[in-house]
């Protein structure tokens, strides 16, 4: 690989991030509504009377910058971020945003991550074999059914298995990350709580991403069966399994694995509604919540998170190409 | 530049590698989810061991779990839902936002204040103080602190405290809710380890009801430990850090964690109450704050009993019932919240500065269907006043029930608003009242759904049809708090949805709200001299005073005549109930206390559960 074409495109991903963490900041600073007044709007509706309320407000401004000019606060925004410092929650002050992050971010990475990868795989897998053996029974059940699912979105899904599973059978927890009662005296008793009660946000990940990747996969894959190494090696008398697993489903896996690294770099958008459903403490219920309270700071670091991400997946995949296909490099002619 | 080279060679699986990572990523969620936890609180020598009976798996796996011995079995936890999770790691009371203050329970069970307001009788009930007297003008308060209060590390509280918090929010350049003490106060100093003096910048007989004691939903002024805060900056100290054992309090109970969906609290059997005899420690040895999810969940919760309270922006009326009708064990409770909903009308414009105008606008706003749309299925809750309709206050109105013949302010008639406007000049030209070729109309500001629920849409809507049906003219502009603010202080409205927070007991408070320019919340500016010096006159009378009430009578007898605010609807709110575990809650019967989880006299409550079958 080249060292200039890797210091190139590792500059091109710096100034993406930068023109998104100002598009960031210039669209949320557009917004009409004010963090300041909402909060103290929020004291008053909880009953809380005050006499100086317009100085509260101007005070409370004056504190987090917010009475600055646009530029001047723009300034101390990216002198912030170079220093990785997402400035302070405005409704969860002296809390910082990164310790928000911190906190939301593993159960946003354990849940989403091990549920695309198993969506990945078993869709992969089933797509390779809706192509390798178009007339089975397995073609005919299996995708419609993954169609169907895909087409229906994360949030009515997790709904639905929510009622079943968790309102009437009780077969499973009705949300959160661990049982109310639980104690977690032991980091395994920590792990399978977190683990049961991920099964049914998991699932309603898993069930509407395969049909995604099952249908990419087969057309993937079908390409691939035509071609030449592929007659030569049953050529050779290898069997059939060996071709299917070494030959063709790894061929036709490499557009597979650039979506993958591209899901994964954005697998913290669209999960939010399933987070809300299970109340799950992840980034998007953190997303939600501060939306709703207006909270700038979070809505900013956490924009900035998935900006990073997606442009570093696409960043280590189009670096470790060469490396995923051989035929490719990048190298001058 | 892409080359193709050769064909295609085998490398290891890129997806076994990802697999991988996979498995270990939901490892590293479960061991390192955040448990910030202060130190933990190894169960006393001299605690009692339950004698409940273990709880047996319920009908749901997520009750299966087994409390390690000598944990608080289930019946010995108190499960309350609370509408936010508990993302602020804050334990200092004067910079924690309202919200991050009521979701994790340390106002509630950790912290304690001076006085506990009593809504039934309009007293302040002492708790870590004992007492309390004014001087003669009302200028001065002598407060006696009650022996053998501790902190929870086992430090004496006294006057100190009480003085060092004081002066620290009269430093502060941003008091948040201690806002009203910076207003009022001049300064405070110790007179002995008991007593605490503090001096008012101006006559003020209901200082101690309003602002040393926990009113409405928190105390605007608690101690803070001297020895903790002190050569700490005030305005940014968090008082949050485990390892130390912060926050704490002089509360009954010690925040034992904070997790990513709930916190947990500790019952402290070294609380000074029970050490002293002053009161019985609370039966839960543990309560749990717990991160409600949607209403469905609720219910479900509800129904196989993980919920012990639930209530506040997660049930809907409609929910609630379901509730009810699922779980004989769930009793629901009336809650009024102390802050009525109301138009505000903005007496400066024209032609809202003519009362028999704002009459006829009152008159054209049916009041039984707006409050429907927060109430159903249980019946509407219209407002007659813009006074929340606790006991005391309700007695008070109803000694007034001439007024409100003479006033009807849920009355709903388009024809007398018809004759009003026929009477002003107006005529009406395809459905719509004009005058001098102008159209009446009316610039309505209100709550868009993001701000305060979905509901707001519909009352939007509703409040738009009925103007339009009574043949005004109308202007919506729905906002957040920030729009709503920025018209309150601009006037740039007619009339304008919001909520009347003042009085709970002693009628003062909401009375001043529209006492002219003075007044606390009077963005509409009205302003009449008799009632200023009237509301003036009460001001000066201690809470209680009889000669309160027929001061009241002729100042409400303006206020109705004039009717600068239109009242809407009381503001109930579905609070249920568990009696599987807990019994003794606040019933519509015994109302010994405000149910709502979320205040701080919450502690009250918690203190007088029993455990089910005692």
């Amino acid at each position: 690989m080249v060292r200039s074409y890797a210091v190139r495109r590792i500059a091109y991903s710096l100034a993406v991030v930068w023109i998104a963490s100002t598009a960031i900041f210039l669209l949320i600073h557009a917004a009409p509504s004010d963090p300041i007044s909402y909060i103290v709007g929020r004291m008053s509706v909880n009953g809380a009377s005050f006499s100086n309320g317009a100085q509260l407000v101007e005070s409370y401004k004056a504190q987090f910058g917010l009475a600055k000019s646009l530029p001047e606060q723009y300034v101390a925004y990216m002198g912030q971020l170079v220093q990785l410092n997402l400035g302070y929650s405005i409704p969860n002050f002296p809390t910082t945003v990164t310790d928000l992050l911190l906190r939301a971010l593993p159960w946003t990475l354990g849940l989403l991550i091990t549920t695309t990868i198993i969506a990945f795989v078993l869709g992969s897998v089933l797509g390779a074999l809706m192509a390798w053996r178009q007339d089975s029974r397995l073609s005919q059940i299996v995708l419609p059914l993954f169609m169907l699912l895909a087409a229906i979105p994360y949030y009515l899904l997790a709904l639905g298995l929510l009622y079943v599973f968790a309102y009437t059978l009780h077969w499973l927890p009705t949300g959160g990350v661990s049982n109310i009662m639980s104690t977690n005296a032991s980091p395994l008793d920590a792990v399978l709580d977190a683990a049961v009660h991920s099964i049914l946000p998991g699932l309603s990940v898993i069930l509407a991403a395969t049909g995604f990747w099952m249908l990419s996969m087969r057309s993937a894959m079908i390409p691939v069966l035509g071609s030449d190494y592929l007659l030569l090696a049953e050529a050779k008398g290898l069997s059939e399994r060996r071709i299917f697993f070494r030959y063709a489903l790894r061929n036709a896996l490499l557009p597979q694995v650039t979506g993958l690294a591209i899901a994964l770099g954005s697998v913290l958008a669209g999960q939010v509604l399933v987070e809300v459903v299970f109340s799950y403490p992840g980034l998007g219920r953190l997303l939600v919540n501060a939306v709703s309270g207006r909270d700038y700071p979070v809505v900013q670091g956490i924009t900035l998170i998935l900006v990073v991400t997606v442009t570093l997946g696409v960043l280590i995949v189009d670096l470790l190409y060469p490396r995923i296909d051989p035929r490719i490099s990048y190298e001058q002619q | 530049m892409f080359m193709r080279q050769g064909g295609p060679r085998t490398r290891p699986s890129s997806v076994r590698l990802l697999a991988l990572l996979g498995a270990a990523a939901i490892v590293f969620a479960a061991c390192g989810s955040s448990n910030q936890t202060p130190s933990p609180s190894a169960p006393a020598a001299s605690e009692v061991p339950s004698t409940a009976p273990s709880e047996a798996a319920a009908p749901s796996a997520s009750a299966a779990a087994t409390p390690a011995p000598g944990e608080p079995t289930r019946a010995e936890t108190l499960i309350v839902k609370a509408f936010r999770k508990p993302d602020a790691l804050v334990g200092n009371h004067y910079i924690a936002s309202s919200d991050a203050l009521i979701s994790d329970g340390i106002h509630q069970l950790v912290n304690e204040p001076l006085f506990y307001f009593d809504y039934k009788t309009g007293q302040s009930v002492p708790w870590v103080a004992k007492g309390y007297e004014y001087n003669a003008d009302n200028t001065e308060i002598t407060i006696h602190l009650r022996d053998g209060v501790k902190w929870q590390d086992g430090q004496p509280f006294t006057a100190d405290d009480v003085v060092f918090t004081m002066e620290q929010i009269l430093k502060a350049k941003a008091p948040y809710r201690a806002a009203n003490i910076q207003a009022s106060v001049a300064s405070a100093a110790a007179v002995d380890p008991q007593t605490v003096t503090i001096k008012l910048k101006a006559a003020n007989p209901r200082f101690v009801q309003t602002d040393l004691s926990a009113y409405i939903y928190t105390a605007n002024f608690t101690p803070v430990p001297k020895h903790v805060f002190e050569g700490q900056d005030f305005e940014t100290f968090a008082f949050y850090d485990p390892a130390k054992g912060w926050p704490f309090g002089t509360g009954p109970y010690k925040l034992s964690s904070i997790g990513d969906d709930r916190s947990v609290l500790t019952r402290d059997d070294s609380w000074w109450g029970s050490a002293t005899g002053f009161a019985n420690a609370p039966a839960p040895r543990q309560v749990i704050f717990s991160l409600q999810g949607p209403e469905d969940t609720i219910i479900s919760e509800l129904a196989s009993n993980q919920v012990d309270w639930a209530g506040h922006y997660g049930l809907t009326p409609a929910g609630a019932q379901t509730a009810l009708n699922q779980n004989a064990a769930i009793q629901s409770t009336s809650a009024f919240d102390a802050c009525p909903w109301s138009l505000t009308v903005n007496t400066t414009a024209k032609p809202w500065d003519d009362p028999d105008m704002r009459w006829a606008l009152n008159e054209t706003i049916n009041k039984d269907a707006f409050s429907s749309l927060f109430n159903t299925p249980f019946a509407p809750t219209s407002a007659r006043s813009t006074f929340p309709e606790f006991a005391g206050l309700t007695a008070l109105l109803d000694q007034n029930a001439a007024l409100f013949t003479k006033y009807p302010t849920t009355e709903f008639s388009l024809d007398k608003a018809a004759a009003v406007f026929k009477a002003k000049g107006y005529t009406q030209k395809d459905g719509k009242w004009t005058k001098d070729g102008k159209p009446l109309t009316v610039r309505l500001s209100i709550f868009d759904a993001a701000t305060l629920g979905a509901v707001w849409t519909t009352a939007e809507q509703l409040l738009v049809q009925e103007l339009n049906d009574a043949g005004f003219t109308v202007n919506s502009k729905p906002g957040d708090f920030g729009v709503i603010l920025d018209a309150r202080t601009k006037g740039t409205f007619d009339i304008q949805a919001w909520f009347e927070c003042g009085s709970v007991a002693d009628p003062w408070a909401t009375l001043n709200r529209y006492a002219g320019k003075s007044g606390t919340d009077n963005p509409g500016g009205w302003d009449d001299a008799t009632y200023n010096h009237l509301v003036a006159q009460i001001g000066k009378l201690a809470p209680g005073d009889p000669q309160v009430n027929p001061l009241f009578s002729q100042a409400l007898e303006i206020w109705l005549r004039d009717l600068p605010v239109i009242p809407l609807a009381q503001r109930p709110e579905p609070i249920l109930t568990n009696t599987k575990y807990w019994t003794n809650w606040p019933t519509d019967a015994n109302q010994y206390e405000i149910p709502q989880s979320w205040v701080m006299s919450f502690h009250n409550v918690v203190l007088k559960l029993k455990p089910a079958g005692s």
